[in-house]
């Protein structure tokens, strides 16, 4: 297990890597660049400018300067946001990212599988139906549908909560975007539960368990064990999918987090602040991989280590 | 007995043959959801390449009268906004309006100065959208006194119009067509991408397999719409890049499926045979793997569609798809999830072609795989 921990632990290391790289110089290989301004610059502000922000070195001592510095966690300055590091941008929007994900992933895991549980346990009812009718419906509508229409309904409409913002971060700002980041993973969820325990149910340990005559709650228990390994290995792709939808989620909310800053990074050009949100978002998705896999291998002894 | 007889008789005790595809068709054509699913699709499908031939607007139009207006099945313009714009128009005209009626189809005002009119102001009346075809009819006073008439022009807008006041009916269909485009496009892409590579893989097996998988795991964990997004933004938003760059992307779980299949495939007789017979592996691969794979392909293939029509709206909704004046349904739902207080009709209609194109092609995936893989059942 330890060995395996460690394989997984360094394999993780190429992925960020070939991250850095390609987006180092997917970047810096685009036409236009931070100081292409509508009124150009006079040539010797731009000469400065450049040197300033070491421009002028050759390709790969940049590259190689912005490993160095990556490595001792400094993402450098914003070329657009005058005085302000990128990693002054991070830490202030992190909070807000985290906060949304996060609480997302708790809802999408949580609604997901009690509302799979539940379609299992009546499989074939009207219950069971409607449930998984909602569940398409939710894997299907994508949340930049979804989200719109729940600020029209609740925000507009009943005017039961804020169209957006962040606020105080009480939970009145932050239950409309975290139901529709949610929405879509919560739907996946739901049906892979619904399935895999419905498997569980017929399985012979649950037959035993069923004919010694042991409650319902305990048999419920003992099939959602087994039930929930594959929900479990898809924590990975639903963790990418949360931090592709956070970008949209927080652009249609107006919430300051690190998707509206990568946004805004992309459209000016800010080389720093772009290779920033993206190396965070990707190393958040890197790390999240590692811990399901990791979690993977210590629940379900069929894993091999090797 | 003649040869003709011969045939015939022979021919009618021999059962009618089903073949795997006709029993596939057959369980395909009893799953009601599915078949649901391809007649809402077909609809939609004809209603966005037709429908923009068929439609009285050009979906770039600007109607400068008709800004954000409302769906409505009357014509517009409205009988009671008629003597207004007049109005405003010949107020542009520095000229006065005496008497202003419509009837019917026509309309008929009078026009008043201090000076001779120069008839060529009625370019002022032609220039709104209500009113078409204005002829001076009459000259009184020395040209001081004009009577036009004219053409009520009326303008059917089903869907109402967005606030740049175009038809938010034809820009559907026309955001119809690029996302339908583009789905199918970049699957195609990532079809020709994903199967190439599965197949080489899954039947070269070993090192070779092992190694190409790994590839394939590694760029799994990347969280590539990102990169897509970087794309689109630093090499311009091109219409070509956008589906090259997602095919791009989404090959992968084509490679997966079509790896492990080529690997059951592999190992069956008729491959053996074949090998046997002294086939080269690129013969095998094309007469014997790829013709087998297409089951599970075919698909994989509906159920993709649909994730890339999404993605391609995602990236038009954080504004990266395609540019003005085309549009797509991404771009559609994003204008109206920005008009979404003053104008909520702007994204319930796109929203609705879009989740009932989406939930279609998922209606269909979900019935093919039944239908071809029974075991599933």
């Amino acid at each position: 297990m330890l060995s395996y921990t460690l394989r997984r632990l360094l394999s993780a290391i190429p992925t960020l890597f070939v991250i850095v790289t390609v987006a180092f110089f997917l970047v810096r290989f685009a036409p236009g660049g931070p100081f292409d301004l509508e009124q150009p610059l006079a040539p010797q502000v731009l000469d400065n400018l450049r040197r300033a922000y070491s421009l002028d070195q050759p390709l790969h001592l940049q590259y190689l300067d912005y490993l160095g510095k990556l490595v001792r966690g400094d993402f450098g300055p914003s070329y657009v946001a005058i005085d302000f590091t990128v990693g002054e941008m991070l830490r202030r929007a992190l909070p807000y990212s985290v906060t949304l994900g996060l609480s997302a992933l708790a809802l999408a895991i949580f609604g997901g599988v009690a509302a799979g549980v539940f379609a299992a346990l009546r499989q074939n009812s009207a219950a069971d139906y409607s449930v998984m009718t909602v569940a398409t419906v939710g894997v299907t509508v994508p949340n930049f549908v979804v989200a719109p229409v729940l600020q029209l309904v609740f925000g507009l409409m009943l005017g039961l909560l804020p169209i957006g913002g962040w606020g105080d971060g009480g939970i009145a700002h932050r239950l409309m975007p975290t139901v529709a980041l949610a929405l879509p993973q919560m739907a996946v969820i739901a049906r892979l539960t619904r399935s895999s325990m419905i498997e569980a149910l017929r399985a012979d340990h649950i037959r035993t368990l069923r004919a010694s005559g042991l409650p319902g709650h305990v048999i419920i228990r003992h099939a959602l064990k087994g039930a929930l390994l594959p929900v479990i290995s898809y924590l990975g792709p639903a963790a990418a999918a949360l931090v592709t939808g956070s970008v949209v989620i927080e652009k249609i909310f107006a919430i300051p987090g690190i998707g509206a800053y990568f946004v805004e990074g992309a459209l000016n050009r800010d080389y720093t602040l772009v290779m920033g949100t993206v190396v965070t978002l990707a190393g958040f998705v890197v790390v999240f991989n590692l811990l399901v896999d990791l979690a993977y291998a210590a629940l379900d002894p069929r894993v091999r280590y090797d | 007995m003649t040869d003709g007889t011969l045939a015939t008789d022979l021919a009618a005790p021999a059962p009618a043959g089903r073949s795997l595809f006709a029993l596939a068709m057959r369980r395909l054509l009893r799953n009601r959801a599915a078949v649901a699913g391809a007649v809402v699709l077909a609809l939609i499908t004809l209603f966005c390449v037709a429908g923009p031939w068929l439609s009285p607007h050009p979906y770039d139009r600007v109607y400068r009268s008709y800004v954000a207006v409302p769906p409505s099945l009357e014509r517009y313009p409205e009988a009671s906004a008629l003597a207004g714009a007049m109005a405003g128009a010949l107020e542009r005209a520095r000229l006065a309006m005496d008497d202003f009626s419509v009837d019917g189809d026509g309309f008929r005002v009078t026009l008043r100065s201090d000076r001779p009119i120069d008839p060529r102001n009625t370019r002022y009346i032609e220039r709104l959208d209500e009113f078409a075809d204005p002829r001076v009819v009459e000259t009184l006073d020395d040209g001081r006194t004009l009577v036009v008439e004219g053409r009520v022009n009326r303008q059917l807008f089903l869907m109402g119009t967005d606030r740049s006041g175009r038809d938010l009916m034809t820009r559907i269909m026309v955001g119809g067509r690029i996302s339908l485009l583009v789905g199918l496009l970049a699957t195609f892409v990532s079809l020709l991408i994903g199967v190439a590579y599965g197949a080489i893989a899954g039947f070269a097996g070993g090192r070779i397999d092992n190694l190409m998988m790994r590839f394939v795991d590694v760029l799994y964990s990347l969280p590539f719409v990102f990169f897509v997004i970087l794309l689109v933004v630093y090499f311009g938003r091109d219409f070509v890049l956008i589906f090259v760059a997602i095919g791009a992307v989404e090959w992968l779980d084509m490679a997966r499926i079509v790896r492990g299949q080529t690997l059951a495939l592999k190992r069956r007789e008729f491959v053996q045979a074949a090998e046997a017979l002294g086939v080269g592996t690129g013969g095998i691969l094309r007469r014997h793997i790829v013709p087998n794979l297409l089951g599970p392909v075919v698909v994989f293939v509906t159920l993709m569609v649909p994730k890339i029509i999404l993605l391609e709206s995602f990236l038009s909704f954080l504004g990266l798809g395609v540019q003005a004046p085309l549009t797509s349904w991404g771009v559609l739902i994003s204008e109206g999830a920005a008009n979404i207080q003053s104008a909520p009709y702007l994204i319930i209609f796109p929203s609705i072609f879009f989740v009932a194109t989406l939930f279609a092609l998922n209606f269909i995936g979900d019935g093919l795989r039944d239908a071809l893989d029974p075991r599933d059942r």
